[in-house]
């Protein structure tokens, strides 16, 4: 079981790069500028999104409900829950 | 846990950035220590073409490095058949052999090796 | 559990050292060992002790040096990428008849062994790239 994170927003290779990869029982975290691509994956309920980023980019109140916000502890926690980390950047 | 322990991604296009340059540097330390294998993956196949002539860039032609991976005993440099198709790339315009998978297969090579470093 | 952190973007630019240090920050919080955290491609940037930061901006270099003091941490920048780009320390700057050195400690300066030591010796390896 793998996490990838993704930095980049959607505009960016980086989002279905690693959706094109990605398997089922995989995880995803959006990070940095990664947490643009919320609307993208809205109803995929492996994503995840780090909540500091959400917040100081003004999205905080546009999480869809199938995504799990996770701030910086839970970020390690899902470093714990999966075999390794792949970076989509 | 699998005995193959490290995978490098690499996936930016040469000259443009230094990532694939310093990128192969880790690779070759990589295989001083440890069974490694490396995917070439989405702009990264860029970096294996063959007869990049760089003098008027200034930038380094490390391309011909990839033919030493053999003596440092990695195994295998992977590419993928759809990132070549896109890029209108076919194996013979590459500088050494690789190994084709499809995309549908690349989540099982991450699988099979402990820890991925991507460049 | 085990990690190691790499940190691939220089300080400021891009949020790469940011996150890393955020990340490294709730690793320890959480109780869990932070092996080493590698500096490469332009990371090593982040081992400048004498960049000069606006007041009401976070000060990466200081921060960094604070919890590696705190926790007894290893910081490592690479040595070819640091050379590269002007980031040194006093032995090599002596070297390389550079005219300073900038390097704070207590950032080390070392090859990408250190690198492949920590990929292979942490249970997690984390990269914060560009």
């Amino acid at each position: 079981m793998i996490l990838h994170t993704v930095n980049k927003p959607p505009t960016h290779a980086a989002l279905s790069d690693c959706l094109a990869v990605m398997a089922s029982d995989d995880l995803m975290l959006l990070i940095e500028d990664g947490v643009y691509c919320l609307h993208e994956v809205s109803g995929d309920s492996r994503v995840h999104v780090l909540t500091p980023d959400l917040e100081a980019r003004g999205l905080w109140d546009r999480l869809p409900a199938e995504l799990t916000a996770v701030d910086y502890a839970g970020f390690v926690g899902l470093c714990t829950r999966v075999d390794k980390i792949k970076t989509w950047a | 846990m699998s005995d193959r322990q490290l995978l490098f991604v690499q996936s930016r296009a040469p000259h443009g950035s230094l990532f694939g340059q310093e990128g192969l540097d880790a690779i070759l330390m990589g295989s001083a220590f440890a069974t490694c294998a490396v995917l070439m993956h989405g702009d990264g196949i860029y970096q294996l073409i063959r007869d990049q002539r760089s003098s008027g860039t200034s930038t380094r032609d490390y391309s011909v490095s990839y033919g030493a991976l053999g003596d440092y005993g990695v195994e295998t440099v992977f590419c993928v058949q759809e990132d070549l198709t896109e890029r209108r790339l076919v194996v013979d315009d590459l500088v050494i052999p690789v190994s084709v998978i499809d995309r549908a297969d690349v989540a099982s090579l991450l699988n099979d090796y402990n820890t991925i470093l991507d460049f | 559990m085990r990690f190691a952190i790499t940190v691939h973007g220089g300080p400021y630019t891009n949020q790469s050292s940011h996150s890393a240090l955020n990340f490294a920050k709730a690793v320890l919080h959480e109780g869990h060992d932070l092996y080493r955290v590698f500096f490469y491609h332009d990371g090593v940037f982040n081992g400048s002790e004498i960049m000069a930061p606006p007041q009401d901006e976070i000060d990466l270099y200081g921060e960094w040096r604070q919890l590696a003091l705190d926790h007894e941490l290893d910081l490592v920048v690479c040595i070819a990428s640091a050379l590269r780009r002007g980031v040194i320390n006093p032995t090599e700057a002596e070297r390389y008849e550079k005219s300073a050195a900038n390097l704070g400690k207590p950032f080390t300066i070392s090859g990408l062994g250190q690198l492949i030591d920590a990929a292979l010796s942490a249970d997690r390896l984390v990269t914060f790239r560009v």
